[in-house]
């Protein structure tokens, strides 16, 4: 049965790999949110590198600004692990060590969705990620159109 | 160098400043590493602590800013090699979450092993747990301490030098005014007193007051450099002319050996070698081609005079003692024979053989001198003159065998008396008046006149005195010559008795003649009338028939007186009456005859033209008589005046001899006392040399290891209290056992101090010298003085030195007063003029010549006061002391005290000698100024001093007495006081 | 090393002499040996003979030799039958040849030095007989 198991392995570690290709489904559900970030449209990727802070500028130059659910919102267990295929926990720690080592700019939290919008709004360069579930009208300009 | 002050104060503070630096530079770095590694940690402490609590803020809070804003700030400042994010994993592992920088080497397990130092701050948030790991490179940690210490330890070196420097100048100036005052020490010990202090302005006070000691010693040592360089051109100048003082009177020594004609020689027996003195040749007459051996010269020597040698000296080699031998000697040069007087000792060499040395005195003319003497004393003795000696007092001092003879008195009886003892009732006064007169006027006498002996015999003596004076023309005495006139002037007397008949003769002789003359007119005209009356004639008158040969008439008278000469022939009767041819033919007025023991003169009358002559003889037998018996008177007298004329040169000779043998004992007393003195003046010069000498070595010694070598060594404060020791010595002399009892009571004052005996010892001894006798406070605090040693060492020094001097100038002094009495003394026979002279140092020449006697029991005190001042001749004088002292030392065994007083009235100085030797008995005391008078046995003394003595003082127009008790002997000498009214 | 039981002894009766003669032998020998001094003949015994009370030998004498009250031929003999061993050294002003002489020879004395003296020769006489003591 070994065989298997390791056809199985291999699979999930494609699916796992690709799992940006997928994740027009693995972001679904997000609120992908971004300001004068230099284009409307991003793949799910560039959404993952972003928020993994690949780049700390975006291509228009501006700054990135990485926006947050606080960790204690219900938002954020989906967040982080749609994103970051991670806990909570793991995603501070990734951000802990992130900032740590500077390789990043502190991400920002926010308690609410419409404080995380507010701030998004008057941030260039600012992308936000949360679950809207009580429908919050976001701003036209702020959404962010993600590819798969 | 090395012990330089410079170096004492530099090299031990650089020394320690660079040990300083070096302790810092060593200790600095790891006490800062430690301190800046506490402070570093502290800080990453710090900064982990607030990135801990950024983290914990940030998990908790979800605020990243302020963790970021920490982070940036903290790689901006660079400060931290590392920072490391920890969780520390449910399993108990550690998970490295986050390290900045991310290429750092970081190994959590092996943390210790690495270069780093650490600082782990915990955090704990709701996600877990953990810790911020700092880390700082050691090496960068290093590094920058190194950077920080750079400039820290270039200021510590900077300092330091600095601070060297400053030592190096610090140290400069406190050793520039010592080293330039050891400069000027060295030009003192060097001589160069003159040279001015340099004064640094140096503050300390000991150095002030060291330069002022330097400045005050240099002055000193210049004045005294001044004062010795005076001081020894005086002593050179005194000393030259000692030396000159000195030659002369070695010269005058040599002289007078030679005119003593000494010589020393040393012969042994072994080889039969002979050497002697400079002078032993030329006196011998022995020419240097002789060589060294005796044998040639035995030749000088009579045979019996040889045997006579050997055998004493066989004698003086077995007993080893010595010996003396008169022998003559004829000189191998010009074959004079001289006397010689050899006295010798014998020495036994190391080989057992005899050495014989001794001295050899020329006597011929001593010996010619002695024989004459003997004569001359022979003919003084045995002379059948009477002669008779006295002093001026014309009492006797001698007489000779004659006069005991004749006076029938003994000599004892004699002595002392004067020649009144002589006279009796019968002298004729007059005669008595001009002896004495001319005894006053000291002039000489002829007299003659009755002296009696001891049994009552008178005599006529004929008295011839003359006045004796000695070689100074000072009258000694009387010396009577006499001759026992008795016979002569009985003679005389009888002569005179003659004169006087004959003068009464005469008269009535010429009374006579005149009545004769009456009578021959009447005779001759009886005559002529007798001659034609021839028969009344009572003179024979005879008639000669020439032609016929017969007598032709005789008359009564004729018959009657001739008797039967009548019956003879012709020619007999002419011829008995003195008849010759000639007569007759020229008839010649008268002859003499002698008929029957009856004198006649024989009258030739006529011869008329018959050849009848006609006689008359006239009886003269009377007046024959009478001139026979004067012619006999008269040629007696004449042969007696021509004795005495004879005699009286020989006693005149005698007389001159005897004035130069008292001369020349007088000499011989001078020269016999000179001769002594001189052993002792030798001794007083060179003792006083000797003290000279050795002080001039000392003073070297002194200056050089002394001063010199001991005063760099000395502290400034042990110097000042060397010098005030110095300032406060006395230089009082001690006597040894003095001396030795102080320094025995300060040994132990100095034991009670704690000090060990033998080094109290030592401290007492300088102490005693410096004139310290008893510890003071200072003294003590000088003892517990760590520089005791030098500081005493120096003081004494100093003292020493001054010391040495006074010897110098004393022993000059002493030596000078020694030259100066021996000059006036030997210098004592020149006359010389009248001169005012110093009582006191007059003295004192003569208590300087004897002081070798002196010394030997005797004291001298001089109670004359300094000022007093003589006139007259002051070598004299010398004499006069010399013959006192001489014979109180001689009296007294060298055992007295001889007192010198002095007092003055209004018209006379009287000086008194006085000694406490033994008393001169009152039975002598009288005579002790007499001429030839001496208590000494013979040949001891000449009996001439005291009476030099009284001859000086009478020629000073003064006078001496003597008393003399048990207890003290006293001669009291008056002078007249000078016209200067001294 | 002080030889504290051997002694030398000077005698002078004129003072300046001795002060000069007794700084001479301080300078050369008071460390090593006990220097005495004495102005007469009689001081001269009664420091032999407390010396001799307190164990300490005379090895040398150096004396002048006519002084005030005895000559030094009393001392002589004195010394020579205290100990005979001790070396004589006369310093004289002025000497009766004839008599030193034959003091020589009979061993009396061992040595002359007459007034003034050299400093050099009197101490390297005196060393030469310490040395032999």
């Amino acid at each position: 049965m070994d065989f298997n198991r390791y056809i199985v392995l291999f699979l999930f570690s494609v699916l796992s790999l690709n799992a940006d290709l997928l994740c027009g489904q693995q972001l679904s559900g997000l609120t992908i949110i971004g300001n004068n970030i230099g284009t409307k449209t991003l793949s799910e990727q560039a959404v993952i590198d972003a928020f993994k802070a690949k780049n700390n500028f975006w291509s228009n130059g501006k700054a990135l600004a990485v926006c947050l659910p606080e960790t204690k919102t219900t938002d954020a267990t989906p967040v982080c692990l749609k994103l970051y295929s991670k806990t909570v926990s793991e995603v501070q720690k990734f951000w802990l060590s992130q900032v740590f080592q500077g390789r990043s700019r502190a991400p920002h939290f926010f308690e609410t969705d419409q404080e995380m919008i507010d701030f998004v709004e008057k941030t260039p360069g600012a992308i936000g990620a949360f679950v809207n579930e009580k429908n919050i009208p976001v701003p036209t300009e702020l959404k962010l159109q993600i590819n798969p | 160098m090395r012990n330089s002050i410079f170096t004492q104060i530099w090299v031990p503070l650089t020394a320690v400043t660079i040990a300083a630096v070096s302790l810092l530079v060593v200790y600095y770095p790891t006490e800062q590493r430690a301190l800046f590694k506490r402070y570093k940690t502290t800080e990453l402490q710090t900064i982990g602590r607030t990135i801990a609590t950024e983290v914990e803020h940030a998990l908790d809070q979800d605020d990243f800013t302020g963790l970021n804003k920490m982070m940036a700030s903290v790689s901006d400042s660079s400060n931290i090699d590392c920072s490391a994010l920890v969780f520390n994993n449910d399993n108990g592992t550690e998970e490295l979450t986050a390290i900045f920088p991310t290429e750092y080497p970081l190994d959590l397990s092996r943390l210790d092993t690495l270069n780093n130092i650490f600082v782990k701050s915990t955090f704990t948030s709701k996600i877990g747990s953990g810790y911020i790991l700092i880390a700082l490179n050691k090496k960068t940690l290093e590094e920058d301490i190194d950077r920080l210490n750079r400039p820290i330890f270039l200021s510590f070196l900077f300092f330091g030098s600095l601070i060297i420097i400053l030592i190096y100048a610090l140290a400069r100036r406190i050793s520039r005014p010592i080293n330039s005052l050891t400069d000027f020490a060295r030009q003192l010990q060097q001589g160069n007193y003159r040279l001015s202090l340099p004064m640094s302005k140096t503050r300390s006070v000991e150095l002030q007051s060291l330069q002022q000691s330097l400045g005050d010693l240099a002055g000193v040592l210049q004045a005294q450099k001044d004062h010795n360089k005076q001081l020894t051109e005086n002593l050179e100048h005194q000393v030259q002319q000692k030396t000159e003082n000195l030659q002369l009177a070695f010269n005058d020594l040599n002289t007078a050996q030679e005119m003593a004609h000494f010589a020393n020689f040393s012969y042994n027996t072994e080889d039969d070698t002979w050497k002697g003195s400079d002078n032993l040749a030329p006196l011998l007459g022995i020419p240097d081609s002789i060589g060294n051996k005796f044998r040639p010269l035995l030749t000088c020597i009579k045979p019996a005079d040889i045997a006579r040698i050997d055998a004493q000296m066989r004698i003086a080699i077995k007993e080893t003692q010595r010996f003396e031998i008169q022998l003559q000697w004829t000189s191998p040069q010009d074959g004079k024979t001289i006397w010689l007087d050899c006295t010798a000792n014998v020495y036994i060499g190391a080989n057992r053989k005899a050495i014989i040395r001794g001295v050899v005195q020329d006597i011929t003319t001593k010996k010619l001198q002695q024989e004459e003497l003997f004569i001359l004393s022979n003919v003084a003795k045995r002379t059948s003159n009477l002669v008779i000696l006295t002093d001026t007092k014309r009492r006797i001092q001698w007489v000779n065998e004659s006069v005991l003879k004749v006076t029938g008195y003994s000599m004892e009886e004699l002595i002392g008396k004067t020649p009144k003892i002589f006279q009796s009732a019968r002298s004729d006064k007059q005669e008595i008046e001009k002896i004495n007169n001319a005894i006053s006027e000291v002039r000489p006498v002829w007299a003659e006149l009755i002296n009696v002996g001891k049994c009552g015999r008178e005599y006529w003596i004929s008295i011839n005195i003359v006045p004796l004076f000695n070689d100074k023309g000072v009258h000694t005495g009387f010396m009577a010559v006499e001759t026992e006139t008795t016979e002569r002037k009985e003679l005389e007397l009888q002569r005179e008795q003659t004169i006087r008949l004959l003068e009464e003769s005469r008269t009535e002789i010429a009374k006579i003649n005149a009545e004769l003359e009456e009578k021959v007119e009447e005779r001759t005209r009886t005559i002529q009338n007798l001659a034609l009356f021839p028969q009344q004639n009572p003179n024979p008158v005879l008639e000669f028939d020439l032609r016929n040969k017969r007598i032709s008439y005789q008359n009564q008278a004729a018959i009657d007186q001739l008797g039967d000469y009548l019956s003879l022939p012709f020619e007999k009767i002419l011829e008995v009456c003195n008849i010759d041819r000639l007569s007759y033919e020229q008839l010649r007025e008268s002859n003499e005859t002698t008929i029957h023991d009856f004198t006649y003169e024989v009258k030739l009358f006529q011869l008329n033209e018959d050849n009848i002559l006609r006689v008359y003889l006239h009886d003269i037998t009377e007046r024959k008589r009478n001139e026979g018996q004067l012619a006999l008177l008269i040629s007696r007298l004449q042969k007696t005046e021509s004795d005495l004329k004879n005699k009286t040169v020989e006693l005149q000779a005698s007389l001159e001899e005897l004035e130069r043998t008292q001369s020349d004992l007088l000499n011989k007393e001078r020269l016999s006392t000179l001769g002594v003195l001189i052993a002792g003046i030798a001794h007083e010069i060179n003792t006083p040399l000797g003290a000279i000498k050795a002080s001039g070595e000392n003073l070297k010694a002194l200056f050089s290891k002394g001063l010199i070598e001991l005063i760099p060594k000395i502290t400034p404060a042990d110097l000042e209290t060397a010098m005030k020791l110095f300032h406060a010595a006395s230089f009082a002399n001690l006597s040894t056992i003095e001396e030795r009892k102080l320094v025995q009571e300060l040994t132990a004052e100095i034991t009670l101090l704690g000090i060990e005996p033998r080094q109290a010892q030592k401290y007492a001894r300088t102490f005693v010298q410096m004139g310290i006798y008893r510890l003071a406070e200072e003294h003590m605090s000088i003892l517990a003085n760590s520089g005791t040693d030098i500081i005493l060492q120096l003081a004494l020094n100093l003292i020493l030195i001054f010391k040495s001097i006074q010897t110098t100038t004393l022993s000059a002094d002493q030596g000078s007063k020694v030259v100066r009495a021996l000059n006036t003394f030997a210098h004592g026979n020149l006359a010389s003029a009248s001169t005012e002279f110093n009582l006191h140092e007059n003295i004192e020449t003569v208590v300087t010549i004897f002081w070798n006697k002196i010394k030997q029991g005797s004291v001298v005190e001089m109670n004359i006061p300094k000022d007093v001042k003589l006139v007259g001749l002051a070598e004299e004088m010398t004499q006069v002391w010399t013959n006192i002292v001489n014979n109180a030392l001689h009296a007294s065994g060298n055992r007295c005290t001889i007192r010198f007083d002095y007092s003055q009235t209004e018209q006379h100085q009287v000086i008194e000698v006085s000694n406490n030797g033994p008393q001169i008995p009152p039975s002598i005391i009288e005579r002790i100024f007499d001429p030839f008078f001496t208590t000494k046995a013979r040949g001891e003394g000449t009996g001439l001093g005291l009476n030099i003595v009284h001859g000086i003082i009478e020629k000073h127009k003064g006078s001496i007495r003597c008393e003399s008790d048990a207890r003290l002997t006293r001669f009291i000498i008056t002078l007249p006081l000078n016209e200067k009214g001294q | 090393m002080k030889r504290d039981n051997k002694a030398i002894l000077s005698v002078e009766d004129d003072q300046e002499a001795l002060n000069a003669l007794r700084m001479q032998l301080d300078r050369n020998f008071s460390d090593d040996y006990l220097l005495e001094f004495a102005q007469n003949v009689d001081e001269a015994i009664a420091v032999i003979d407390d010396l001799i009370a307190r164990e300490v030998n005379v090895i040398l004498l150096l004396s002048d030799w006519f002084m005030p009250g005895k000559n030094a031929d009393v001392l002589v003999n004195h010394i020579k039958s205290k100990n005979p061993n001790v070396r004589v050294i006369v310093l004289s002003g002025q000497l009766d040849i004839a008599k030193a002489g034959q003091m020589l020879e009979e061993r009396v004395i061992d040595r002359v030095i007459m007034k003034p003296w050299d400093e050099a020769e009197l101490v390297s006489q005196i060393k030469t007989f310490l040395v032999e003591q």
